[in-house]
């Protein structure tokens, strides 16, 4: 008996996840079969940053870290992502100006160059865009990490420039410290959009880049998994490796001690470290969800001020499947970061944050026996309002 | 049948199969993200080889194979997130799965792994306890005392707990 039942449950659940199954189209699998280049996409997309309970991209560390020199030349047993590919070409020119260049001007990227490698060509979009996108890969080393350090800062600088880009540091896409992430605004002067993710490493900068001719909207993170691989080759190759920290962005300037190690990492103090296999709320962090001023912190002078106006209205509460919800809210300042508190949780601690988004999908929240319930806190420079609770 | 690495036979293998491979996985981990992502590179890899494992007398069960390694994986579970979030950033709805098979699967992933997958095959694909011994690497008698210890502790846990009530609670046999 048992076996009939338990076999028609099985049945039910082959079908509800037929029905519920998200399958890429087969010549798609093909594809990514043929290439090992896998389109993984989204993330923390521009202007979609997403970060869950449990976020942190976990990557092998290993082999030496970083230290303060670093080699000034790309070595032959450095192979770029695509490189050797059919169609795609390899350029070595030491000179070349960077393809992700936010304002255009002075190439940020020429100053303390010691080397440099191109390897550009097209992929396929997939079923949706028969157009193919041009992609552009760069290998940039530098004498100094300083130098190297200067340049993805300025190109960090530009991508918020309103010069046509959109974008700025991305530490917790889960490919370093020193991440930029941007695109083109929409709609685009000449119908082209573009798309470029350039990550430091010691003295080495790598940048991809994806231009689409036909207009479509590009995938945030078309090539990711080719910047992930090339995170691997430049520890292997070049000993530029480095153990993965996590990040979430700090509510307001706080400790960042772990950040201070090098003195020139400004740009990146809203954004505090945690261990990647930890919950970021485990990392200590000022009272969120209080309605009232908070508790001065060490680095924090003055509490937030409570402004009702920025509160998120939470649109969605949704439970995706056991331990994974996704919350919506309404946007309230572009410039906005967003705490998430499980109410019924520790009060005191966020369990996801995310910059300039209006959703989360939060993963592996723990069993409870009553409902889920959240509070989605808006802090916008020294402001903060609080939503009203959404429960399941 | 697939002798050659010949993309309709792959497609229409793909067809035919991908969903119920998903819901492997899905039962097996719990999270159709997971599911979707790792027999997606299940499938990637069969087409890497397809002129090979086209022409197994059972492509389906190396792709299975594939996608409980691939899924199993702590990196690529960390990765599947981005990809879901990704889902969502696209503004796809994904149907929201009826929470009695939830349920289900949460009662699934009370068991052991290896107990989990012996009756996932044993249930969803019917396969034989030779057959789960192969696909799983292990002996008939571990396949065999795994399916009945599932047994024993599925039975309580669905019925007892099931919201349908449609699993009685002491309906568990010994025998295999």
């Amino acid at each position: 008996m048992f076996d009939k039942i338990f076999s028609d449950h099985m049945t039910a659940l082959a079908d509800e996840v037929s029905s519920a199954a998200w399958l890429a189209p087969a010549a798609k699998v093909r594809a990514r079969g043929d290439r090992r280049r896998i389109q993984l996409t989204g993330a923390v997309a521009v202007g979609a940053g997403v970060l869950t309970a449990t976020t942190g991209v976990v990557m092998a560390s290993g082999g030496p870290t970083i230290g303060t020199g670093g080699p000034r030349a790309i070595p032959d047993t450095l192979v770029m992502p695509h490189e050797g590919d059919p169609r795609w070409d390899r350029d070595d020119n030491p000179r070349i100006a960077s393809v992700f260049n936010p304002c255009g001007g002075e190439d940020p990227t020429l100053a303390g160059r010691t080397d440099a490698r191109t390897v550009s060509g097209v992929v396929p979009q997939g079923d949706q865009d028969p157009v193919p996108l041009v992609v552009t890969t760069q290998l940039f080393l530098f004498r100094t990490n300083e130098a190297a350090e200067a340049a993805i800062t300025e190109l960090s600088r530009r991508s918020e420039a309103d010069c046509g880009w959109f974008g700025g540091w991305a530490p917790t896409m889960g490919l370093g410290q020193f991440v930029v992430l941007a695109r083109t605004m929409y709609p685009h002067e000449d119908h082209r959009p573009r798309m470029a993710v350039a990550v430091r490493k010691g003295n080495a900068i790598y940048v991809s880049h994806i231009e689409s001719n036909s207009g479509s909207v590009l995938d945030p993170l078309f090539e990711y998994e080719a910047a992930k691989e090339m995170n691997r080759r430049l520890c292997e190759a070049l000993g530029l490796c480095e153990p993965l920290t996590c990040y979430f962005r700090s509510p307001m300037p706080g400790p960042t001690a772990s950040l201070t190690a090098n003195p020139t990492q400004a740009p990146l103090d809203h954004w505090r470290p945690y261990p990647c296999d930890q919950n970021p709320s485990d990392v200590a962090s000022p009272d969120l969800a209080s309605p009232g001023p908070t508790p001065e912190s060490p680095g924090e002078s003055r509490p937030p001020i409570q402004n009702p106006r920025i509160a998120p209205v939470i649109t969605e509460v949704t439970r995706q499947s056991e331990g994974v919800v996704l919350l919506r809210w309404t946007s309230v300042h572009p410039d906005a970061a967003y705490f998430i508190v499980r109410v019924g949780g520790d009060p005191n601690l966020p369990i996801a944050s995310v910059y300039n988004a209006s959703f989360v999908v939060l993963t592996n929240l723990p069993p409870l026996d009553g409902s889920y319930c959240f509070q989605v806190i808006a802090d916008v420079g020294r402001e903060r309002g609080v939503s009203q609770t959404r429960c399941l | 049948m697939f002798g050659v690495r010949d993309s309709k036979s792959f497609d229409a293998f793909y067809a035919g199969t991908a969903k119920r491979a998903v819901a492997y996985v899905y039962a097996i981990t719990g999270d159709l993200a997971d599911a979707e992502d790792a027999v997606a590179e299940a499938y990637a890899r069969a087409w890497q080889r397809w002129s090979k494992v086209g022409a197994y007398d059972d492509p389906a069960a190396w792709v299975r194979r594939v996608a409980y390694r691939v899924a199993v994986s702590g990196w690529r579970r960390a990765r599947n997130r981005v990809t879901a979030h990704r889902r969502w950033g696209a503004g796809t709805p994904t149907a929201q799965l009826n929470p009695s098979i939830v349920y289900l699967v949460d009662a699934l992933r009370r068991i052991p792994a290896a107990q989990r997958r012996a009756v996932v095959l044993h249930y969803l694909f019917g396969l034989s306890l030779r057959e789960i011994a192969d696909e799983t690497d292990s002996s008939i008698n571990a396949v065999k005392q795994r399916l009945s210890r599932a047994r024993q502790s599925l039975a309580p846990l669905l019925g007892a707990e099931d919201p349908e009530g449609r699993l009685p609670p002491k309906e568990a046999d010994q025998h295999v």
